[in-house]
């Protein structure tokens, strides 16, 4: 009976329960597009989302290295500055909405927290289908929007440009707020689900941190989404119709529209940034075999970067115009979030100490993860002080800052997360080998990218520039250098996923040794995740209980 | 059925209070108390949403979740609100560009602009 | 009957219950910062153009807003008393009421248009179209901008709100709903409620300024 839940391979058919004997897995249980498309399970929906951030993880990294292969020359190299400015916004637009934002929260999130919670779905299964399709269709429009030729006021459609451009920024905005409809609903769907379908026995304590993670991300997601959708919506109802509510010619202020956009859009680091962070605090424990230093740490933290994040949007903003009382009161309020977020890397660095540490693709994301975002996270002080930010706004600091957090944190929490979670998302290993050479890879590529954009900064060269003065060239050829040293390391992560996926050896149940609930389920879970609703005895890092204990303390019924 | 009639009266009760409260508001917006009228008014527009959310959306019935979340709603629009207005409030110079918009008078617009200006003298005076 | 309303996925309805009403606070929290931008944005502009604004808000037709905050409440009202009449098993009785709540939702819809008509009349139109001889400044200007999308989106919601309430109420009709099992018609409850607190809060502001 101390086994029903794991149905390890390398156990005898007789150790699994009897209710639950040669139950199909989610991925064989019923065949046919048919079967995919109108599916309600929160694992198959988590999969077909993974296809689709992956193919917009592709897509936005393409215009990237076509981005950086034109500024490897001071002059004009490769394309046209009207197609340069076209294709950073893309590139912006493609990365923030439609690859970090869905990224771990609607992968990772839809498939592993139904499990941890002891779930057999999240709370509304057919909302969940209704995001994925949401989703599609805002990209559709958004590329719709691409394909009509693009829009050139960058990712951040600041007004009156945003509202005078002729280019086609009303499909781009409209596309953007339907995406914004989709992770509305999802973020809905994950609070409901953590409030309401918690196994018994799961009290909030014993909640899996990248649970809390995924539960504050929600948070942000509901709160901020809607000001959001306003805010672009008033900036493409202007195209069709003229309400001018940023015109100057009117009365307006185009610096309130910076409001509303840093309202949402600085939370929104936070929506990229939190998941990532719930990622890093499981794999860290799990590859150590260890509780976390301080699970309240981390999960007060977590709210509290939530919460302080709504109130640092002002920091976008110290040179827009914005009275010095308020860039006052914006600095200072900023400066809360380097507290939690310190408070995590501590709490991280302190649980490896005296750990039995696992050497791994993951544990490698893990401390990369670990130097890259103490690395952004330290600038980004630096540029939430109003004296330095008025030296660095606008030049290439703060694009190398803000890629710090959302590559070097974000894309390298993504990239743990599809190691670590890769067995039980499809029952097999991928090579470990190659994995590390991967990580490595990244990690290299990543820093040469993006250091160099530091000395950039610093020098004067402003972002989003065309064209530059030769001086800088050589620390822009780095950093195109950089960008294809990522670009590859990517490639060959991706191709090593997809071997191990047609090859790769196959998974027991619990091939980490985690701890942590998902892992207590088979290798590959059936349709709805438990035959019988679990009974949570323990918390899901006890890894002072023998590995029977363990599995015992998480019992059906 | 008796729990029924119950809560019927409470729905009247809490109805008429609306109503008052409604009255009292329009009655208040006519005694020219200035700028503290506006807050008045939403003062007591408050009154009326929290009966409305405690009575009629039964917040009081459920789980202390649902007051959370009202709660965050009212926390986040109210920390947008004040400070944009912050913002605006404290600047030295609140007024973009001075285009007119209208040509058919000048008068007013100038008037307009002119207790901007010096609203805006004001607030710079104060720091 | 019983087993049939209970998903797969939840352990028992209580759960679902909460869960999903639980979903629709969420759900009507988010909503509400859809509303929360442009009141960021009428903070900002009433500091700006603080005169104006008052001015421009006493043109407004006090009577208009008044009796439709009336309306509204009363409406309001009704809904609650739909709630509390189905959740004592009078289908009917709650599917009358909440007739009674759409036409109180359609009145307002129509002296609603009537203002939106006599503004237009006038030339108090949003944006760039302003042209009221009477109120030319920029801040009047901005102000009934705000005004249009400030009511333009509430409208949008008591639509909404109607469609919702009306779905509901046919299926008080056909008694699909009892003293049990009538979540549906709370759901939509809340949301009417909703849409009666923005418009509380719209009415001190964009009806209630006398100069």
């Amino acid at each position: 009976m101390s086994h029903a839940l794991t149905g390890d391979a390398d156990l005898p058919q007789e150790a699994v329960g009897p209710q639950e004997t040669h139950e199909v897995d989610y991925l064989r249980a019923e065949g046919g597009v048919r079967s995919w498309l109108l599916t309600t399970d929160h694992k198959r929906i988590g999969l077909m989302f993974y296809g689709l951030v992956v193919l917009f993880l592709i897509l936005g990294g393409l215009f990237a290295m076509v981005l950086r292969a034109e500024l490897i020359t001071p002059e004009p190299t490769l394309i046209e500055a009207d197609t340069y400015n076209r294709m950073f916004t893309l590139h912006g637009v493609i990365m923030v909405w439609m690859f970090m934002i869905p990224s771990i929260p609607n992968v990772f999130g839809n498939f592993v927290l139904p499990l941890m919670l002891g779930a057999k779905d999240l709370a509304f299964p057919r909302l969940n289908l209704l995001s994925l399709y949401v989703f599609a269709l805002g990209s559709v429009v958004t590329l719709g929007g691409a394909a009509l030729g693009g829009t050139d006021t960058g990712w951040t459609f600041y007004a009156p440009y945003s509202t005078s451009t002729s280019t086609a920024v009303v499909p781009v905005v409209a596309g953007i707020f339907i995406l914004g409809v989709s992770s509305i609903m999802t973020g809905l769907n994950f609070i409901v689900t953590t409030h309401t379908m918690r196994a018994r026995g799961m009290s909030w304590t014993r909640v899996p941190l990248f649970v809390w993670a995924i539960y504050a991300t929600s948070v942000i997601i509901l709160f901020a989404t809607p000001v959001l959708g306003m805010s672009i919506t008033l900036v493409g109802i202007d195209h069709v119709y003229h309400f001018g509510i940023f015109d100057p010619r009117l009365g307006g202020d185009p610096v309130l529209f910076q409001h509303l956009f840093w309202f949402y859009s600085h939370p929104a680091v936070y929506i990229m940034i939190l998941p990532a962070m719930g990622v890093i605090s499981e794999v860290v424990c799990t590859f150590t075999h260890k509780p976390p230093a301080s699970y309240k740490a981390i999960f007060i933290s977590s709210l509290g970067i939530a919460f302080v994040g709504f109130f640092t949007w002002g920091h976008h903003m110290f040179v827009a115009g914005m009275s010095t009382f308020d860039a006052g009161v914006f600095g200072i309020l900023s400066m809360f979030v380097a507290i939690f977020s310190a408070i995590k890397v501590f709490t991280w660095v302190a649980t490896m100490h005296r750990g039995s540490i696992q050497f791994s693709t993951p544990m490698l994301y893990f401390l990369s993860f670990l130097f890259l975002f103490v690395f952004g996270g330290m600038t980004g002080v630096a540029v939430a002080t109003q004296s330095l930010d008025v030296h660095w706004h606008d030049t290439y600091f703060v694009v190398a800052h803000f890629h710090f957090i959302m590559v070097g944190a974000t894309l390298t929490g993504f990239l743990a997360a599809a190691h670590y979670w890769f067995p039980k998302m499809f029952g097999c290993l991928y090579s470990e080998r190659v994995g590390m050479i991967g990580a490595t890879g990244v990690f290299c590529g990543f820093f040469l990218t993006f250091f160099p954009q530091f000395l950039l900064g610093n020098a004067g060269m402003p972002r989003r520039y065309y064209a530059y003065p030769e001086r800088f060239q050589w620390l822009n050829a780095l950093s195109s250098g950089g960008a294809f040293l990522l670009g590859g390391a990517l490639l060959l992560t991706l191709v090593n996923l997809l071997v191990a996926l047609k090859r790769g050896r196959r998974a027991d149940g619990n091939p980490w040794t985690s701890r942590s609930f998902e892992w207590m389920t088979p290798t590959l879970p059936p349709k709805h995740n438990f035959a019988v609703p679990p009974r949570i005895g323990r918390g899901p890092y006890d890894y002072h209980l023998t590995e029977e204990e363990a599995h015992a303390r998480v019992s059906p019924g | 059925m008796n729990h029924k009639h119950g809560s019927t009266r409470r729905y009247v009760t809490v109805y008429l209070a609306l109503v008052g409260l409604t009255a009292l508001s329009f009655g208040l917006s006519w005694l020219h108390l200035g700028t503290v009228d506006t807050v008045i008014a939403l003062l007591i527009a408050v009154v009326k949403s929290t009966l409305v959310v405690l009575f009629f959306m039964h917040l009081l019935e459920h789980r202390t979740v649902s007051g959370l979340v009202l709660g965050c709603t009212v926390f986040f629009i109210a920390l947008l609100t004040s400070l944009m207005a912050a913002d605006v409030a404290t600047r030295i110079n609140s007024t973009p560009a001075p285009f007119v918009i209208t040509g058919e008078s000048e008068g007013g617009s100038e008037s307009a602009r002119e207790s901007v200006r010096s609203r805006a003298g004001e607030s710079a005076g104060k720091r | 009957m019983r087993a049939s309303r209970l998903a797969e996925h939840f352990e028992d309805l209580e759960k679902q219950t909460h869960a999903a009403r639980l979903g629709m606070w969420i759900f009507l929290g988010s909503e509400t910062l859809l509303f929360g931008a442009l009141f960021g944005l009428y903070g900002a502009y009433r500091t700006m153009y603080p005169q104006a604004f008052v001015e421009a808000a006493a043109h407004n037709a006090v009577w208009l807003g008044t009796i439709n905050t009336l309306v509204l409440i009363t409406s309001s009202f009704t809904v609650a008393l739909a709630v509390g009449a189905i959740r004592a098993g009078a289908g009917k009785r709650a599917g009358w009421l909440l007739v009674l709540s759409l036409v109180l939702g359609g009145v307002f819809l129509g002296l609603k248009g009537h203002e939106y008509a006599d503004h237009i009349h006038h030339g108090i139109l949003p944006g760039s179209a302003y042209h009221f001889g009477a109120l030319p400044s920029m801040g009047a200007n901005r102000f009934f901008t705000l005004y249009y999308l400030l009511t333009g989106l509430h409208a949008f919601h008591v639509i909404a709100g109607m469609i919702f309430l009306g779905v509901v109420a046919v299926g008080c009709f056909r008694a699909r709903y009892d003293a049990e099992d009538h979540l549906p018609v709370e759901l939509g409850g809340l949301y009417w409620h909703l849409v009666d607190i923005l418009w509380i809060f719209l009415w001190p502001l964009l009806y209630l300024s006398r100069s």
